[in-house]
């Protein structure tokens, strides 16, 4: 428990006995005497006796216990996990929020801020007694926050903030929810004294997230927890840390075809006080390496792109990385992306008003417009036409984008698969009509911009018989992707078709994300368009058909048709691009279903196997173990050996790319005071925590116990002294 | 032959030789620093002739009267008549205790010869116990200038040995002295508390006079001793091997006890009390001793 850095000094001791042995030199050396008054000395020694002998003790005693005193100062005593703490006597409650986040792995110096926030539990873990509880909460922003609910059990507690235990992630972390799960647990604890340690490196977002500033609930509970323990923030974080990530990588929005030339753009990000200069950049694809940028300086807390070109020869799913070299936050520097080019893009187009003859239906000029060959050709778009009712049928998965043509209404299951294809990545065209009963669209399709679409139609305006009134779109092209190429030209233009009759959409909210495409002369929009999940839905003012507007029969039909299509269809990709804790979600085909598949993670040397499972409509192998980042390999069991990854037929292999949340890595660090600022009511004690060599990890103990000596010292010379002086008289 | 007042001095008479010239020289600087000679100061009043008769003093002879009638007459005064003093030296072995080289018995002793001396000039008739547990030896009291020197001789040729025990001494005295005296006692009166302050008492009951020179040595008085000690007892009491310092304060609150508690008797009963410290100057003495006389010489 105590220990001493000058142990040898502790031969001192032997000094302390020097006061009895003089005292006893002394009794030797005497004078002698004759006294006449010899009665009243034998009656003042008489009196005397007793308190002289307890005077005498006393003074001995003190001369013994202030040689002992400084013999032990001059030993150095030091204290070792916290022993002498216990003088207090009192039942801990300690809770350990520990920030497992993937900016914990910076590294300054030797350690990372993980490491020493490590040595710090370790030490806090360590310092328990018999009777302390304890708990443990891991700051991430996946889930799952409370490690260990309150227990007794002291060796647990030492084991748990073991690296294996206790591991460093590679997701993002958000404080204040991890806060919410401290409280909870504070809330069940018991003990007169309670004590919430957060092991964190002062991360700026994890504390506000995007914003300047906390949402006044977390303010106010982490007011409620300081109130509620004994608040200590450890920072383990570089004091300037500095680092470049790569945050984005992504194509430039064009078809991926196989064959064709994609462009990769990748954003690298410098969060560091200084300028990042001469940063190269590696470019795989694959696993090898293609190309290599060196870019010139970024500025602290700026952006920089940089692009490439490749070319995908295969189908398939390939998989690009983009990659820096190391800095002191290596997690970031790469970034990976699954990309899978495809041969086709299936549409369903759902005519709600079918015709018999040729061009009556409601879809016939689009799918015409989609695949004009006569059939048999080649085609990038593959439309297929269903009726409303087929659509309950459809297998919707199956298809890149789905087009309701003048469709009165629908089921409530087939709205649910409706909404859940598009979350998933699906893509929804709608066209209005005279069947489309609007009050549905807008009560359960809408549904005041909660719903699938980004807005209602409302009352159609203008007359369809009447084909000397009209409008057109305006010539004023807005800058949207859709609508790109009437931009790059002026030949042909947006404005050229007719609309005798539209529907009025209502309830554009573009605060919202909803984007008005193109608008009608008069401003009324004609074509809006909103991101729904990771899907996309377009409303069009005016039908696919010639039933209210003469678009098909314009020359441009076909190639704004094809634009739209080919912007909106469901990137086969998206699904396949995660950020770390998003579960990972591989369709499979009924013939698949059944079978084991095996989930290859990174960094694991053997591959999982996971069944297959059928939830809302959708077979597939979920994955949720997706904390790490990187490529993870599944391989699907069938017999097919042809990968073909735009379909449910049986491909064999996939790939899935997890990538950090790009956000944990800025890890710009907000300040002690600038804390206390924010959160007012929020007392803590601030503490850095280091990685700490053996003695002096108990400093501040062992600062204690020298301190009292030497006070103690100094009250024995001083009390020797004053009796000394009394006694002696 | 310097400043007579000089011999007031113990440390200064301690050199001399005979306790005769100091007892001398004594008196004579007392008197020197005095206004008035004490011998005329008395009231002497010249009560009657009487026959000369062998061993007289010669210097007493009224050579008028002898001029006249060619008798020899000798002058008798009444105090000379009236006047009997006598001196009760300590002589035991506590009085042996010498802390600078004079003993409390030697000081004692310059006291005893100088107030001899004194009263013997004047004519009061002096006699002399010398005590330890009883009258070690006693001489009658007697005005006969002669008898000085036997007196003298008496106190430099004692010993101190021996226990103290005033009381019964005082008690005896009594017994002895019929007619109204003066009792001078010196010692440093380390006996017995009860019996002493019974014998004073005693003592006026019979109208004598008392005076108490307590005489105490220096070191008795302040204790001044720092190291361990071994304190070996005088008069049979045992020895203490201590450490002084611890004993100093309560030492001194036993002997001051003591102390007040003889005083306040004495003045009780008006007995003149005078505590003496081996080296304080002699003069004390003398003039308490006048003091008292002067207030004796017409009760």
């Amino acid at each position: 428990m105590l220990g001493f850095e000058n142990l040898p000094a502790l031969w001192g001791l032997l000094l302390a006995s020097a006061p009895i042995i003089i005292h006893l030199l002394n009794r030797r050396r005497f004078r002698v005497v004759e006294w006449a008054a010899m009665e009243f000395l034998l009656a003042s020694s008489r009196k005397n006796n007793r308190r002289v002998r307890i005077e005498q003790l006393v003074l001995l005693a003190l001369r013994v216990l202030m040689i002992a005193v400084l013999v032990l100062l001059v030993a150095q005593p030091s204290v070792k996990r916290g022993a002498l703490a216990a003088l207090a006597e009192r039942r801990r409650f300690v809770l350990l929020v520990f920030d497992t986040s993937m900016s914990m792995g910076y590294r300054d110096g030797s350690t990372t801020s993980y490491e020493r926030g490590l040595a710090f539990a370790e030490e806090l873990m360590g310092s328990l007694r018999e009777g302390d509880a304890w708990a443990l909460v891991a700051a991430t922003g996946s889930g799952k926050a409370v490690v260990q609910e309150p227990s007794f059990d002291l060796e647990a507690a030492r084991a748990a903030v073991a690296r294996d235990r206790l591991p460093l992630s590679d997701s993002g972390s958000s404080l204040p929810r991890s806060l919410e799960a401290a409280e909870d647990v504070l809330t069940r604890a018991e003990g007169p004294v309670k004590e919430v340690y957060l092991v964190t490196d002062l991360q700026r977002v994890s504390w506000l997230g995007a914003g300047a500033s906390l949402a006044a609930e977390d303010a106010e509970r982490t007011k409620r927890l300081s109130q509620l323990a004994r608040f200590v923030l450890v920072d383990t974080g570089a004091p300037e840390p500095a680092n470049l990530a790569v945050t984005r990588v992504a194509t430039d929005g064009a078809l991926m075809v196989a064959g064709g030339e994609a462009t990769l753009r990748a954003e690298i990000a410098n969060f560091g006080p200084d300028t990042a200069s001469s940063v190269t950049v590696h470019f795989l694809v694959d696993g090898f390496r293609q190309q290599r940028t060196t870019l010139a300086a970024i500025a602290p807390g700026g952006t920089t792109q940089c692009e490439f070109r490749h070319i995908f020869r295969t189908v398939g799913v390939h998989t690009v990385s983009v990659e820096l070299e190391g800095d002191n936050l290596p997690k970031d520097d790469r970034r990976v992306l699954a990309l899978a080019t495809r041969e086709s893009v299936r549409v369903l187009l759902v005519d709600g008003e079918p015709g018999g003859e040729a061009f009556s239906g409601e879809t016939d000029y689009l799918r015409r417009a989609l695949r004009p060959g006569n059939g048999g050709e080649p085609s990038l778009f593959l439309p297929e036409v269903v009726s409303a009712e087929g659509l309950s049928g459809a297998d919707l998965p199956a298809y890149d984008a789905v087009v309701l043509a003048n469709v009165e209404r629908l089921r409530e299951a087939t709205v649910a698969a409706l909404d859940a294809y598009v979350r998933r990545g699906g893509a929804l065209l709608v066209f209005p009509g005279d069947r489309v009963d609007r009050a549905f669209y807008k009560e359960v399709l809408y549904r005041d911009g909660q719903g699938l679409l980004p807005c209602s139609l409302g009352n159609p305006v203008g007359d369809a018989n009447d084909r000397r009134q009209a409008v057109h779109i305006s010539d004023e092209v807005s800058d949207h992707p859709f609508v790109r190429l009437f931009r790059e030209q002026k030949a042909i233009r947006l404005s050229s078709p007719f609309f005798f009759r539209y529907c009025r959409l209502e309830g554009v909210d573009e605060g919202a994300g909803a984007r008005i495409v193109c608008r009608f002369a008069g401003g009324a929009p004609a074509i809006a368009e909103r991101g729904y999940g990771k899907g996309r839905v377009v409303v069009f003012a005016s039908t696919a058909d010639d039933g209210w507007n003469d678009m098909p029969s314009w020359p441009a039909y076909l190639a704004l048709m094809q634009e739209v299509m080919a912007q909106v269809a469901r990137d086969p990709s998206s699904s396949r691009n995660l950020t770390v804790g998003e579960p990972l979600v591989c369709p499979v085909s009924p013939r698949q279903f059944g079978k084991p598949a095996l989930v290859q993670r990174p960094g694991e040397s053997r591959p999982a196997a996971v069944e297959a499972t059928s939830a809302a409509g959708l077979l597939a192998v979920v994955y949720e173990q997706t904390d790490r980042a990187g490529i993870y390999e599944v391989t699907l069991p069938g017999a097919d050996d042809r990968a073909r990854p735009d379909g449910p037929e049986e491909r064999r292999q996939d790939f899935f790319a997890v990538n950090v949340p790009a956000q944990e890595s800025d890890i710009r660090r907000i300040t002690e005071p600038e804390l206390r600022r924010l959160l007012p009511g929020f007392e803590f004690d601030y503490q850095r925590g280091g990685v700490r060599t053996q003695g002096s990890s108990s400093a501040s103990e062992s600062g204690q116990l020298w301190r009292s000596l030497a006070y103690m010292l100094l009250a024995l010379v001083v009390l020797e002294s004053i009796l000394a002086q009394r006694f002696g008289r | 032959m310097g400043d007579p007042r000089q011999y007031l001095d113990p440390k200064i008479l301690s050199k001399l030789e005979s306790l005769d010239l100091k007892a001398r020289l004594i008196v004579e600087g007392f008197i020197s620093g005095l206004h008035k000679s004490p011998f005329h100061g008395f009231s002497v009043e010249f009560a009657q002739h009487r026959e000369y008769a062998p061993g007289d003093d010669l210097r007493r002879i009224d050579w008028k009267v002898y001029a006249r009638s060619d008798r020899h007459y000798i002058k008798e005064y009444e105090e000379e008549t009236n006047l009997v003093a006598y001196v009760l030296l300590d002589v035991s072995e506590s009085m042996r205790y010498a802390s600078r080289g004079l003993s409390k018995l030697e000081y004692g002793s310059y006291i005893a010869a100088s107030l001899i001396y004194l009263m013997l000039n004047q004519r009061d008739s002096v006699g002399l116990a010398l005590f330890d547990e009883s009258v070690r030896r006693f001489i009658a009291d007697s005005s006969n200038p002669g008898h000085r020197a036997e007196l003298m001789d008496a106190l430099e040729n004692t010993q101190p040995a021996g226990k103290t025990e005033l009381g019964q001494v005082l008690h005896h005295m009594v017994g002895q002295v019929r007619r109204r005296g003066m009792l001078i006692v010196i010692s440093d009166l380390l006996t017995n508390a009860e019996r002493l302050l019974t014998g004073l008492k005693h003592a006026r009951h019979r109208r004598h006079e008392v005076i108490v020179f307590h005489v105490l040595d220096e070191d008795e008085l302040t204790f001044p001793f720092e190291q361990l000690t071994l304190f070996r007892g005088m008069e049979g009491y045992p020895q203490l091997f201590a450490e002084p310092r611890s004993l100093r304060e309560q030492y001194l609150k036993e002997l001051e006890g003591f102390v007040a508690r003889v005083r306040d008797e004495c003045v009780a009963h008006r007995i003149d009390y005078q505590q003496m410290s081996t080296s304080a100057p002699l003069d004390v003495a003398l003039s308490s001793y006048l003091a008292t006389r002067m207030g004796t010489t017409r009760t």
